[in-house]
């Protein structure tokens, strides 16, 4: 059997009379539907890029993680109720992908140096100016440096805009060892990006 | 908004693939989904599978059921052998852990500390035998400064070392901290090269107590590590890593006691 897939259009909200997320989510489980699995994919792809990258700090990473959320998500479909937002629980399982990602490295004893090493090289990318690419390397570098867990607690907190309760809930720790985490992620990175930050 | 939100999010903005990566990449997730769709038959297909070949799906589903079986077994047996322990077994105890002479020894200076600085001190801490005493700015005001009736930890973090055909460990490296409850502890800059160590503690109110650990050092050996691990009251410590090298074997350990608030 193959399966032909649509054009893809990269479009990532959805537009007024769209079906909803869970509209698409009831045609997939209904059928198995592989153009609402797409449309799926197009509405959440920044989204769940965007927790990863910060995590990961690799773009070849980021995106093998990204393809493999969308798996794990789709291969759980069935499962899915809509009890949460479709855009939650694809965060969690997005979040769950880059903690199995994060444990493997943490396992490797290289890990740092070869994280940082990749830091500073990362964001080399053409279309940068030579002061965004200055910037953009310490900002990846100070990110690099910091421990996983205070990394995941400023890009919960601080990038995906999350409240310490529900970035604790996520992480599995009390509220009160997230706003520790939080508060001693933004020391860190405060004192390492001083320079660029007003007095 | 403040500066490093900004920072961070203008930076993150720009991490973003072009408009030609994002084609590439959502094609790849589709192409992928799709492919798992062909894998996986439909209701129809299963149900004419299992009419034609079902002698032969019967067969590789017991051979498949074994093999899953004889894979978890596997992967049990490797957990339990192979999995960590957090508690401290194969070095002296005493070693590493605070015992109680120095416990009430700590005790009576936690509370010293409290009536000195009148809620002022957030902790004292020893690093390789180097004192140091952090407290709040004196702008601080009375308001902010936390109870005088609130507790406090005392932690013992210790690198011990095993030579190489020696069956006794030795205290490489240590550090130690009185500290109020809920204080992050950042010990002093003067540690060697990148090291930094800094803990944050949190009672729990079953009386145990919850200690967030990072700890990035560079001497005696390179370890970096976020750990969060829950004390109980028995005192006992807890191996935070562990690494085997040509100069022998070494553990980190954390020990953790409670401290009271004074009364009086």
């Amino acid at each position: 059997m193959s399966v032909r897939i649509a054009t893809i259009d990269v479009r990532f909200e959805s537009q007024a009379g769209d079906p909803t997320d869970e509209q698409l989510v009831e045609r997939c489980q209904n059928g198995g539907c592989p153009q609402a699995a797409n449309e799926l994919v197009q509405r959440h792809l920044r989204r769940v890029r965007a927790v990863i990258f910060p995590m990961v700090l690799d773009h070849s990473v980021a995106d093998d993680l990204t393809q493999e959320t969308f798996l794990r998500a789709w291969r759980g479909l069935s499962g899915f109720r809509a009890e949460a937002r479709f855009s939650t629980w694809l965060t969690r399982i997005a979040w769950n992908v880059v903690q199995d990602e994060v444990s493997r490295r943490e396992r490797s004893a290289a890990v740092v140096a070869e994280s940082i090493e990749m830091a500073c090289s990362v964001t080399d990318r053409p279309d940068q100016t030579a002061l965004h690419r200055e910037l953009d390397q310490q900002i990846t570098a100070a990110l690099a440096s910091l421990s996983a867990k205070l990394r995941a607690a400023i890009v919960l907190t601080g990038l995906q805009q999350l409240s310490p309760d529900e970035a604790a809930k996520l992480e599995g720790c009390s509220i009160a060892t997230m706003y520790w985490r939080i508060h001693e992620a933004r020391r860190l990175l405060e004192e390492r990006l001083a320079r660029y930050l007003a007095p | 908004m403040n500066d490093l939100n900004h920072l961070l999010h203008d930076w993150s903005a720009r991490q973003e693939p072009t408009p030609a990566e994002w084609h590439s990449l959502q094609t790849r997730i589709a192409e992928q989904l799709a492919n798992d769709v062909a894998r996986t038959p439909t209701s129809e297909q299963t149900s004419m599978v299992c009419r034609t070949d079902v002698g032969v799906r019967s067969t590789t589903s017991w051979i498949a059921l074994v093999a899953v079986a004889a894979s978890l077994l596997a992967a049990v047996t490797v957990f339990w052998s192979g999995r960590r322990d957090d508690s401290v077994r194969s070095l002296d105890v005493a070693l590493a852990s605070l015992p109680a002479g120095d416990l009430a020894a700590r005790q009576s200076l936690f509370s010293e500390l409290d009536r000195m600085f009148a809620g002022r001190w957030r902790w004292l801490s020893e690093v390789n035998g180097r004192v140091h005493l952090e407290t709040n700015e004196p702008s601080v005001s009375p308001a902010e400064l936390p109870s005088d009736e609130s507790s406090g930890i005392a932690v013992r973090l210790t690198i011990v070392q095993r030579r190489p055909g020696e069956a006794k460990w030795r205290v490489v490296w240590e550090a130690s901290v009185l500290a109020r409850s809920e204080e992050w502890v950042r010990l002093p800059v003067e540690l060697p090269g990148d090291s930094a160590v800094s803990m944050w503690a949190y009672s729990l109110p079953d009386g145990s107590t919850l200690v967030e650990s990072d700890v990035a050092l560079t001497i005696p050996f390179s370890v970096r590590l976020s750990e969060q691990h829950v004390f109980g009251t028995s005192g006992r410590p807890a191996r935070l890593w562990s690494a085997r090298r040509s100069d022998g074997e070494f553990q980190l350990i954390q020990s953790v006691a409670r401290m009271e608030a004074h009364h009086g």
